[in-house]
């Protein structure tokens, strides 16, 4: 019964995982993004003028 | 001119992601932008581009979860009550264990870039103290080298492109005797305000490299055309910068006013080109600069047969 049990876990857990890739897969993250988050953060009010 | 240096630039191309410049240390988690082979802090080989580390932190955690659902499968064959259970849920773990696998695989992509996003995000005052440090670096090289103190200042500044690196970098330009040849900027070093410095130096590019000077420029040189007229060479700079505007029809129709009052002193050549452009298009809004053409055409290039 108790490896049942852990067979269940393990279920659970690899469901679990494979449906956190499925939906951060639906909102990913392009390099753009990260690019301009990173610009921001680092020169957050100080950005080029002209 | 006759005190400025002549400099050898190492070639340099921005990459396209200003994060393509940034390494960390897998040892001390110190982040760099400069091309140093050794980490500054600890002194090991064992910088990395951020990148990879993004990618090698987000295969650990696939790796953990892939161990995770092994040991549980190990451990339901262990507690199995007969062979038929142990079997039964050793080949139930197999089928995770690929299924698991299988989507790693698909979602690997963007789960890299997602860990960069996490690693910068979570980083972010490491990032900076260690871009601080690299400008330090730069800083203190500025005496005995300025060639390589400018170079590290052009790394850095892929990263931090605020006025106070972009100053330190039009000073050391003033120092350096430009050419054509070399790997001019023009955008990444305008300030949000007046500097006599950068002024002759857009002056110097447009004589230079007249394809630099863009729209940002533009803007730059008309705000504060009063204070680079008040400077030495201050018309020079302005009817250099009005003559690398006539290379494109937009930008004569955007700055018509600036150029017109540049106009008599454009070289031959650009008001050539100021001419041909506006005889091709009589009809478009030239804003008054197609008389002021005329006008100048009939005063100076009256007998010239290109100007017909």
């Amino acid at each position: 019964m108790i490896s049942y049990v852990i067979l269940g876990i393990a279920f659970l857990y690899t469901v679990s995982r494979i449906l956190r890739y499925f939906l951060r897969g639906r909102r990913p993250v392009d390099r753009e993004e990260i690019d301009g988050r990173l610009l921001a953060a680092l020169n957050g009010g100080d950005r080029p003028h002209g | 001119m006759a005190n400025k240096k002549p400099v050898v630039l190492r070639p340099f191309k921005a990459p396209r992601y200003s994060f393509g410049k940034l390494r960390v240390c897998k040892r001390c988690g110190r982040f760099t932008a400069l091309s140093e082979e050794r980490c500054t802090g600890c002194g090991r080989a064992a910088l990395v581009p951020v990148e990879r580390r993004a990618a090698s932190l987000a295969g650990r955690r696939m790796a953990a979860s892939l161990l995770t659902v092994a040991l549980l499968t190990l451990a339901a064959a262990y507690f199995a009550a007969d062979t038929a259970q142990r079997a039964l849920c050793a080949a139930a773990g197999l089928i995770l264990l690929a299924v698991l696998f299988a989507a790693q695989r698909k979602a690997r992509p963007a789960e890299n870039l997602r860990a960069l996003d996490e690693l910068l995000g979570r980083n972010i005052g490491a990032v900076k103290e260690g871009l601080e440090l690299n400008r330090q670096e730069a800083v203190s090289v500025l005496r005995e080298n300025d060639t390589l103190a400018y170079e590290k200042l052009r790394e850095i500044a892929v990263l931090l492109r605020g006025d106070r690196v972009a100053r330190q970098r039009v000073a050391l330009l003033h120092g350096f005797r430009l050419r054509k040849d070399m790997d001019l900027e023009m955008e990444q070093l305008l300030l949000r305000d007046f500097e006599p410095l950068l002024a002759e130096y857009i002056g110097e590019v447009a004589r230079l490299r007249r394809d630099l000077i863009k729209d940002r420029t533009l803007r730059y040189v008309q705000r504060y055309e009063a204070q680079i007229l008040e400077m030495k060479d201050g018309p020079a700079i302005l009817a250099a910068v009005a003559g690398s505007a006539v290379r494109m029809k937009r930008y004569v129709l955007l700055y018509s006013s600036f150029i017109s009052r540049y106009a008599h002193s454009l070289p031959r050549d650009r008001f050539l080109r100021l001419h041909q452009l506006i005889s091709a298009c009589p009809h478009e809004s030239w804003n008054g600069l197609d008389v002021r053409t005329r006008e100048i055409r009939e005063a100076k290039y009256r007998w010239d047969p290109d100007f017909g």
